[in-house]
């Protein structure tokens, strides 16, 4: 039998097998298995938590699997992060998603901008007389809502919705490019969950449709915000009142703040930050938070019409949340006369 | 502005610090749920994974549903001790003495350990024995010097391929593998663990 050793990087491997920041940060232990088809011997590829080698063990003319598995103890549980399939004539693809957002741990935008699709496939043969699946690879995609406000941690992800598909038929790198997410929700401001892109092989003798490589980008809400305390019937005539914030949904890597500024709301205007008035979040999921103000006169010395607003800085530009125009009225007007005995 | 908020606010904002008349001058109202919808059904019209046209192969079966339900912990023969435990591949457990058989019942809350962190931990009981890659497809047999050495041994033993546990086939005669491939779910070990 004639045996067929290729080269495989598990640093490659685990990072094309992407382990989920919430798996990683949550005392999995991981595993990966090198399973030989067809007749399915299993070996356990030790690796460390991080680093790179190559598998020893040569893979059949039928091809091998490559399986990452995340197992925490209580209650045992198991998850199968990723997979890849290798085999002798089967291309070899890797899949690369990016957006505006240049977080590294994992792909992510918010539910109204762009991403890109990258995929890249190697060793195709345009033999017309070669097998098709050494001809073809087929592209998937795939949409996953988080329910209940979730961050993706413990979703099953073969519950994901197989979305469009489609086929490549030539090397080299293809570009996909999506203005907005496709994740099903009835508030499409609201959307939250993940996209994933895989590229398979096709069924042939050897072995069933198998995943070559896989990515997902996670897609967060746009953020939202109401404000309790001051409206445009707010007439201001001493100390400014108490304001409350309450935001929702705050992009994982975001700075709130709220301005104030003279004159009527006027989009793009720089004001003066409100003391107190700002929140900085640097996480992997979005937040609440809420923002009390108190004692805000400072920046406020001028009577007239004044706009108080929200904004949230992102990787994604300035976004207005929310604005509310107010009156400062602090003179005291005296009506009087003087007069005269004489 | 506060110096303190300001320094707050320089991680991400420091465009906005370098230039923020011009960053402000790209503000924008937050997307809507009304815009949105529009986008989407745009997007909808101009998926690019639909433009390449009919998939090839299967188009009404999804590949990755295949493997929906699968569990490592099934699909492996756990070693557990003294509040840890690790997995490892089916049929790698070559000999199993009786006195040994409880150290595949998995204890509450065992801390899951690697092979390699478990073994070291515990050699006092485990013994490897390294196979060939044609001895763990069945296409070779044991040497059976090899298979005495550890049929009465007091220790468990593991199969091992460059250190790392491996399932190991029953031996199959060419003859038989060219007329029919084994079946890896019937197959079995010396151990059948």
């Amino acid at each position: 039998m004639k045996s067929v050793l290729r080269a495989f990087s598990l640093l490659t491997l685990a990072l094309a097998l992407t382990v989920p920041a919430d798996l990683a940060a949550n005392n999995y232990t991981f595993f990966v298995r090198q399973v030989q088809m067809p007749l399915g011997t299993q070996w356990d590829v030790s690796v460390d938590q991080e680093g790179s080698r190559q598998s020893p063990l040569a893979i059949n003319p039928h091809g091998a699997r490559f399986e990452l598995w995340a197992v925490k103890s209580a209650p045992l549980t198991s998850y199968l992060v990723d997979t890849t399939y290798v085999n002798s004539y089967v291309p070899v693809a890797t899949v690369n998603i990016t957006s505006e957002d240049p977080y590294a741990v994992i792909p992510r935008t918010r539910a109204d901008r762009p991403f890109t699709v990258t995929i890249s496939v190697a060793g195709m043969s345009s033999d017309p007389a070669a097998p098709e699946a050494a001809r073809t690879v087929k592209l998937l995609r795939h949409v996953q809502d988080y329910p209940n406000n979730g961050d993706g941690s413990n979703i099953n992800r073969n519950q994901a919705t197989l979305y469009s598909q489609g086929s490549l038929n030539n090397n080299g790198t293809h570009t996909l490019s999506y203005t907005v997410t496709s994740i099903p929700g009835g508030d499409r401001s609201k959307v939250r969950g993940e996209e994933r892109f895989s590229v398979y092989s096709l069924q042939d003798y050897q072995a069933p449709e198998s995943q070559l490589n896989s990515k997902f980008i996670q897609i967060w809400p746009v953020a939202d915000c109401s404000v309790a305390g001051i409206s445009s019937s707010t007439v201001v005539k001493g100390i400014a009142p108490d304001v409350s914030i309450t935001l929702q949904d705050l992009y994982p890597e975001s700075v709130t703040y709220a301005q104030v500024y003279q004159g009527s709301q006027s989009l793009g205007t720089q004001g003066a930050l409100v003391p107190g008035a700002s929140i900085v979040v640097n996480g992997s999921a979005p937040r609440n938070e809420a923002i009390h103000l108190r004692n805000w006169d400072s920046v406020i010395e001028a009577d007239g019409t004044w706009t108080m607003e929200i904004l949230t800085v992102t990787p994604f530009g300035i976004d207005r949340l929310a604005h509310t125009t107010f009156t400062v009225a602090r003179s005291i007007k005296l009506n009087g006369a003087v007069t005269s005995v004489d | 502005m506060n110096r303190s908020v300001l320094l707050l606010l320089l991680p991400l904002a420091a465009a906005v610090a370098a230039d923020p008349a011009s960053q402000h001058a790209g503000m924008r109202d937050a997307a809507t749920h009304d815009q949105l919808s529009r986008a989407l059904r745009m997007a909808q019209q101009n998926d690019p994974i639909r433009a390449l046209g009919k998939p090839a192969g299967k188009s009404d079966e999804d590949p990755a549903k295949r493997d929906t339900g699968r569990d490592l912990i099934k699909e492996s023969t756990i070693l557990c001790y003294k509040g840890s435990l690790t997995l490892l591949p089916k049929q790698a457990v070559l000999h199993l003495p009786d006195s040994l058989k409880g150290r595949l019942e998995v204890q509450p809350n065992a801390k899951v350990l690697t092979w390699a962190d478990f073994h070291r931990a515990n050699r006092g009981w485990i013994r490897t024995v390294e196979v060939s890659r044609e001895q763990a497809m069945g296409q070779a047999e044991m040497p059976e010097e090899v298979v005495k050495t550890f049929q009465g041994s007091s220790s468990v033993v593991v199969a091992t391929f460059k250190g790392g546990p491996i399932s190991v086939l029953p031996y199959t005669a060419p003859e038989e593998a060219s007329a029919t491939p084994a079946d890896p779910a019937s197959t079995t070990n010396p151990a059948q663990p």
